[in-house]
């Protein structure tokens, strides 16, 4: 028997409580907190616990038999398209702003299906230019240029 | 005095300027299936920053006005509700487009939308300076119950379940107490990462939740073939509709308001219930959902009534009144404004100003309404596979664009994640967005009643207001039960024309 989506994500719940609360013991010691009004863990205390009763009833909630949600599978798009985006990401103070938004703009059209390729060019170069004339010299951002940095833009 | 400044301020050609951007960028935003007026604010909002506070806002406010009603030009010609707040239009708009009467659904909507919108204006310049007033005798123990009873108000917004709600809420409040206690000088769930040591910047993680969450839901989903219906003559409407309609305007611009006046609610649920309250009180009823104007007239004036209703507890207590509102009143903050009471002191020509703009935004989206709706609802045609690249591009740009780090990217990037797995868990990013702006507000009166009180929470006993909104507090969270078999089956049908939060 397999637990419904409420109950994993209850109990999912209460462990991160649990991890966060020991958290809250490694806090510096507070000796101003008192004078303040609450010591600096109380807020984050109070509200762990509300978190964990909360969660707590999600998780009953899910044992009844009524609740048939289960958790879905994921489709292999997103974690591809997640990879993607966070090695661009990772790659943009490298490779520049425009240079990196290029290689979303051709990537992840045709990763979920399109196979317009003249679009996809056309679109991968209009984005990146867009961008570059709209925040860079319109709004003065300063964006991470990447090598194109050195042809002086 | 403070009205002509307002208004001065808004005439101004850049304001002017800003504020039809906003209103354009709103609808057409509003159209995009997947994209909504909180995503669309929270993008534009680190851009926001080298502007000054009048016309920042006055822009967001424009964004937030249409873009609720740019929904429902999707709604009604493709039956793919832009944002939720037109999942109802698109009950009876769908239908009467099919029907060969699209102008006249589209004429209605926009005229009906103005009205609910204007309406809630009115309410907005009488209702906000009054509560205000009342809002100054308020202490810290009366601000901290009023945040709990904006806090337990997030287990009816729109979403599959209330305890969900409520986690998200004090979810965004656990968010909020990262960084180093301002107090205390103790160092909170850094991990000895410097650049927490300040706290999670706010708009990296707006962006991240509304966007990029919704990035990773489109990347699994479904290409959907939209057959859009072609539209006529887009006129206003005629007498007869107008005279069928009008109670129904009136009734649904009063609960609009009023929905949008209570914390954490927002358009959609002033839709939903303008929708019902239209069909209940009709004599055409059994033929809602088969093309009745009433239809389309009751949630549009509902849901363009709740922005106006949503920004008077915004900017007269700093509660949110909805998630965009939310997002609106964290430009405030991040423009060194504190709304609340003293914010109609400090700046009194502000509550003006937004005020005008927001009518201004409501008489731009009825001229582009009916003219343009047929080219608007061209918009939703463009394939996801270029949309979303674009949103990525703008997602960084913002994040970025704020305080100029690429640790700001990667917070939203995370953010992003978190908020996906939260989506698939059945959680909403609204809530945790109004936890993370009243974070803050909940950690800084509670520890200012403390001192009151001498350390001794019971002497929240002693405040009758403060007492009066725990009450209502537990109330409303004793109260879902009941709610959730009552309107089970209302959310579910909005949920699945609906993706997205409002």
């Amino acid at each position: 028997m397999s637990l419904s989506r409420d109950s994993v994500t209850g109990i999912l719940l209460l462990v991160i409580c649990a991890l966060l609360w020991y958290a809250t013991t490694t806090f510096d010691s507070d000796p101003m907190g008192m004078t303040t009004g609450m010591p600096a863990t109380e807020m984050p205390r109070l509200v762990i616990g509300v978190i964990a009763m909360l969660s707590l009833a999600l998780t009953v909630q899910g044992l009844s038999p009524k609740n048939k949600t289960r958790f879905g599978a994921v489709a292999w798009q997103v974690p591809v398209t997640a990879i993607i985006l966070g090695a661009i990401a990772v790659l943009l103070s490298t490779i520049g702003l425009p240079l990196g938004f290029f290689i979303v703009c051709t990537v992840i059209p045709i990763l979920w299906g399109s196979r317009r390729y003249v679009a996809i060019v056309l679109f991968a170069l209009a984005t990146p230019i867009a961008i570059y004339v709209i925040f860079q010299l319109l709004l003065s951002v300063r964006l991470p240029l990447g090598p194109l940095a050195a042809l002086g833009l | 005095m403070d009205i002509l400044g307002g208004l001065l301020t808004i005439l101004q050609p850049a304001t002017l300027m800003l504020i039809v951007f906003g209103t354009i960028a709103g609808v057409l935003v509003g159209a995009l299936p997947g994209l909504s007026s909180s995503m669309a604010v929270a993008l534009l909002l680190p851009f926001t920053i080298y502007l000054d506070p009048i016309p920042a806002i006055a822009m967001l406010a424009s964004l937030y006005c249409a873009g609720t009603f740019g929904g429902s030009i999707t709604a009604i010609l493709i039956n793919a509700p832009g944002a939720p707040p037109a999942a109802a239009t698109a009950f009876d708009g769908y239908p009467l487009a099919r029907k060969g009467q699209a102008g006249r659904a589209l004429g209605m909507a926009a005229v009906a939308s103005v009205i609910g919108g204007i309406f809630s204006l009115i309410v907005l310049i009488l209702a906000a300076p009054l509560l205000a007033t009342v809002a100054y005798k308020f202490g810290p123990p009366e601000y901290f119950a009023l945040t709990v009873f904006g806090l337990s108000m997030l287990a009816s917004i729109s979403g599959s379940s209330a305890i969900r709600n409520l986690i998200g809420g004090a979810f965004g409040v656990l968010l909020s107490t990262v960084g180093v206690d301002l107090l205390t000088g103790v160092e909170r769930f850094t991990f000895n990462v410097p650049e927490l040591y300040e706290g999670i910047n706010f708009i990296p993680v707006l962006i991240g939740l509304f966007a990029m969450a919704e990035l990773l839901n489109q990347a699994g989903a479904k290409a959907k073939k939209l057959q859009r219906i072609a539209v006529g003559r887009i006129a206003l409407p005629s007498r007869e509709d107008f005279r069928a309609c009008w109670k129904t305007i009136l009734r649904s611009s009063g609960l609009g308001t009023f929905i949008g006046i209570l914390p954490a609610e927002g358009s959609t649920m002033a839709a939903m219930i303008g929708y019902n309250e239209a069909k209940r009180w009709s004599p055409n009823g059994k033929n809602f959902g088969e093309g009745e104007i009433e239809g389309v007239a009751g949630p549009e004036a509902a849901n363009n009534a709740a922005t106006g209703g949503a920004m008077v507890p915004t900017l007269a207590l700093g509660i949110p009144g909805s998630a965009t509102a939310a997002v609106i009143l964290g430009g405030l903050q991040i423009q060194g404004l504190r709304p609340g009471p003293y914010l109609f002191q400090n700046q009194p020509d502000l509550l003006y100003a937004i005020f005008f703009s927001m009518l201004i935004a409501n008489v731009v989206f009825l001229i582009f309404g009916l003219a343009g709706a047929r080219y608007f609802s061209r918009i939703s045609m463009i394939p996801r596979e270029f949309l979303w690249p674009g949103v990525f591009c703008l997602c960084v740009v913002g994040a970025y664009g704020g305080a100029q780090s690429m640790v700001d990217v990667y917070i939203m990037l995370i953010s992003g994640l978190v908020g996906f797995f939260l989506n698939r868990a059945g959680f909403s990013s609204a809530p945790i967005i109004m936890g993370l702006v009243l974070g803050h507000l909940v950690e800084s009166s509670l520890g200012q009643s403390m001192i009151l009180f001498d350390q001794d929470a019971t002497g929240f006993l002693t405040r009758p207001i403060a007492l009066l909104f725990f009450a209502l507090a537990l109330l409303r969270v004793l109260s879902t039960p009941l709610g959730r078999f009552i309107s089970a089956k209302r959310r579910a049908k909005v949920d699945r024309l609906a993706h997205g939060n409002e």
